[in-house]
């Protein structure tokens, strides 16, 4: 591989269709001499921003937003200059108001001289955002900050042999001790009357449609057009408004950038970061290596046979096999279970509270703690005894591969499929937590790019993600029949493929695009795993034990009341039209309330011998395919609105029993 | 100011950063999880008997091992407060 340069250019100050690349006209012109520091947020732009400014700083929110930009004066190389540190951003293209106001800074050149500070022991992650800001045609100075933690951590840095490629200074510094800050307030002067770099060579088509665009552009623009034209290939609102401004003619614009993104090959948002990384790469070959690096290429490796679906798919069968169904379902949902259920709640615990309370002479009382509804026999058994137990050895196994970097793995190897269903592989980071709580992953979908995604995120998670209590619970009651298990796990995923692909079909809006920076992979530790299945253990028994005695109490209520045995009765002919026992009306009572719940109570009925195999199917599917929960739907409430959820809810309860029945139907008839 | 590294995406980032990101969730200060500013991962904290658990063992290491400058850990985590 040959090493990039980025030989600097020189031309004129401000030409047709950019800046140039020219010595800035600032300081000639006598103007405020303003430097803007840029970065990732951490990494130190704050304390940097304290040693180069000695006066009171200006805070002020950017003009139409509530997002603070703080202002101050500083002294470089004896001239006085305004110092700007700017909200922390990842790239140009911004995906939050900070980034957005940090990105408007850039584009109006009220810059005179860029710093972009990175955190120097992540130099490799964060050398395509310095690439971005080459583009920019400004004066620019990169500043390696925290080089103490890069030493200790014995990461090798030339920064010469960078700045020399780079062709504008680059400074070691430690802004918290002031190492090297007067290096970097000498090279800032001097930045200020110097060329600036020449944009990347970008290949794959990427330069060419770049620089083709740019030449067919005849407006002014305060920074070099190279940067407002890749942001507007890449779909970026802003970019694209400065250019019809520039321009003054939104149809030719929209015309050369559809020819401009037609010459890619893939979403310009996916071609343009991978010629950054590809390019950053280049720059850093001999310049830049860690401790790590020779680990690495192993881990790249096994990273790529994770990743391509010939090898990735069996890897992630056998990851599920192993993890989900031998540890999940048969250790923590069979052994585990059967030992705190049937050894210690069933003979010690619960006959302790039934004697404490056979001295009560209410029985109303005694029903409410000890009763077949009861708070301590029903929601503490159910809470301490099944749930509990599978949650905490499916945490141990989400903890395992979380700590690896199996997930963004996953992501890349679902991202062809998930495609398919009007997602990208962005979706797995909610799809995978809706494996441990789909309250949670209902939350977190906020995440995903446009509305079209979150909407059909929603549904699927609603449908046929299963919560991890419920799925360790449905593993352990399918597991002693294959077929069952087969029906049940077949039934879901071609539900999920199915309706997702139908709802994308009928939601306007593009198909989504995806790529992500992939962290090394890593032997897990036992005290990461041990900490995060702790913690999500704690958080969900807090969460879940208040209502499930929030449930007994209200099933108890509805038992003294006769209000019960009225719904159990009006549910009696649903449940029988699955072919199931009058007894699951009540499991499915419960299953309003939680899911997981529900799968409790159907384990409870299953391991009294009430089921056959083909009613475990069938009561398993349509309880997993319900809304997971109370507060999943309050969630999705909040999330997507009422409306959306109230269709949401509309859709999947008569979804859930239409695909029972015939679950119930075909089983029958193939059996009989 | 504790740091968290990313379970899923890798990015490093600052308590304070991830609360920022989790604004507007109704479980916002109770949940011990702090979202990754970057990718929107939902990350455990760790507990807080469990950081000074660690610590404490860190420096009964450091002392059992002779290592002569103890303050370092204290140092370092002074260091990433002022950052």
């Amino acid at each position: 591989m040959t090493p990039a340069t980025l030989a600097p250019a020189a031309g004129p100050a401000a030409i047709p269709g950019g800046a140039g690349h020219g010595s800035h006209s600032a300081a000639a012109a006598g103007a405020v001499f303003r430097v803007a520091l840029i970065g990732a947020p951490n990494v130190g732009k704050s304390a940097l921003f304290n040693r180069l400014t000695h006066s009171y700083v200006t805070v002020s929110n950017f003009p139409g937003t509530s997002v603070e930009v703080i202002r101050a004066r500083g002294r470089f190389a004896g001239v006085s200059a305004e110092v700007l540190d700017t909200p922390g951003l990842y790239s140009l293209l911004p995906t939050s108001d900070e980034e957005r106001v940090t990105q408007r800074i850039v584009l109006s050149g009220e810059a005179d001289v860029l710093v972009h500070v990175v955190d120097a022991k992540n130099l490799s992650r964060m050398l395509p955002l310095t690439l971005q800001l080459t583009e920019l045609g400004r004066p620019l100075v990169l500043a390696l900050n925290m080089m103490d933690e890069a030493d200790r951590l014995e990461v090798q840095i030339d920064h010469r042999l960078l700045q020399q490629r780079l062709g504008f200074p680059v400074v070691p510094i430690v802004a918290i001790s002031g190492r090297g800050v007067a290096e970097l307030e000498q090279a800032v002067a001097q930045a200020r009357n110097a060329p600036a770099a020449r944009m990347p060579a970008y290949t794959n088509g990427v330069g060419q449609a770049i620089n083709r665009t740019r030449a067919a552009l005849t407006g002014v623009y305060p920074v070099d057009a190279e940067a407002i034209v890749a942001l507007a290939i890449q779909g970026d609102a802003e970019a694209l408004a400065r250019l019809v401004a520039g321009e003054r003619d939104a149809a030719r614009v929209e015309s050369l950038l559809a020819a401009a993104g037609g010459k890619l090959d893939g979403p310009a948002v996916y071609r343009v970061a991978y010629e950054r990384r590809r390019v950053a790469d280049e720059l850093l070959v001999d310049a830049f290596s860690t401790p790590q690096a020779a680990r690495s290429r192993w881990s790249d490796r096994l990273g790529r046979v994770l990743s391509r679906p010939v090898t990735g798919v069996p890897i992630l069968a056998l990851v599920l096999y192993l993890g989900l169904y031998k540890f999940v379902g048969q250790f923590g949902a069979g052994t585990l279970v059967d030992l705190i259920e049937s050894r210690l709640f069933e003979r010690h615990i619960n006959p302790w509270f039934e004697s404490v309370f056979a001295a009560v002479p209410w029985t109303w009382l005694t029903q409410l703690f000890v009763g077949d509804y009861g708070v301590l026999t029903l929601g503490l058994r159910y809470a301490v005894a099944i749930i509990l137990p599978v949650v905490g050895s499916f945490f141990v196994f989400f903890s395992i591969l979380e700590d690896t970097g199996y997930f963004p793995r996953l992501a890349l190897l679902v991202d062809r499929g998930f495609k398919r269903i009007g997602l990208s592989g962005r979706a797995v980071i909610p799809m995978v937590l809706g494996f441990a709580c789909d309250t949670m992953a209902v939350m977190v979908t906020r995440t995903l790019e446009t509305r079209r995604e979150r909407v059909l995120a929603t549904l699927l998670l609603a449908l046929a993600i299963p919560c991890s209590a419920q799925l360790g619970v449905m593993l352990a009651l399918l597991s002693g029949s294959g077929l069952a298990l087969a029906v049940w796990s077949l039934t879901l995923l071609a539900t999920f493929m199915l309706v997702g692909a139908i709802t994308a079909r009928l939601l306007p809006g593009d198909p989504p695009s995806f790529h992500m920076e992939l962290p090394p992979l890593r032997l897990p530790r036992v005290g990461n795993v041990l900490t995060k299945t702790y913690t999500r253990m704690h958080w969900y028994f807090v969460e879940v034990l208040p209502l499930f005695v929030l449930a007994s109490v209200l099933l108890w209520l509805g038992d003294i009341t006769g209000a019960l045995p009225v719904v159990i009765d009006a549910l009696t002919p649903v449940v029988g039209l699955l072919g199931l026992p009058a007894e699951t009306a009540s499991v499915f009572l419960l299953g309003f309330f939680r899911r997981d719940y529900g799968a409790a109570g159907l384990f409870d009925l299953s391991q009294q011998g009430l089921l056959d195999p083909i009613q475990i199917t069938t009561a398993a599917v349509t309880l997993t395919l319900f809304v997971p929960c109370v507060a999943a739907f309050l969630m999705m409430i909040k999330e997507r609105g009422w409306k959306t959820a109230l269709g949401m809810l509309l859709f999947i309860t008569p979804f859930a029993f239409g695909t029972g029945y015939l679950v119930n139907l075909i089983m029958r008839g193939v059996m009989s | 100011m504790n740091r968290h590294v990313c379970s899923y995406c890798g990015e490093r980032f600052a308590e304070d950063q991830g609360q920022q990101a989790c604004a507007g969730c109704p479980l916002k200060g109770g949940c011990h999880f702090v979202r990754c500013p970057k990718c929107g991962y939902e990350n455990p904290c760790t507990p807080e008997w469990m950081a000074r658990l660690r610590a404490w063992l860190r420096t009964n290491d450091a002392r059992a091992a002779g290592h002569a400058d103890e303050r370092a850990p204290q140092d370092a985590r002074e260091a990433l407060r002022a950052r």
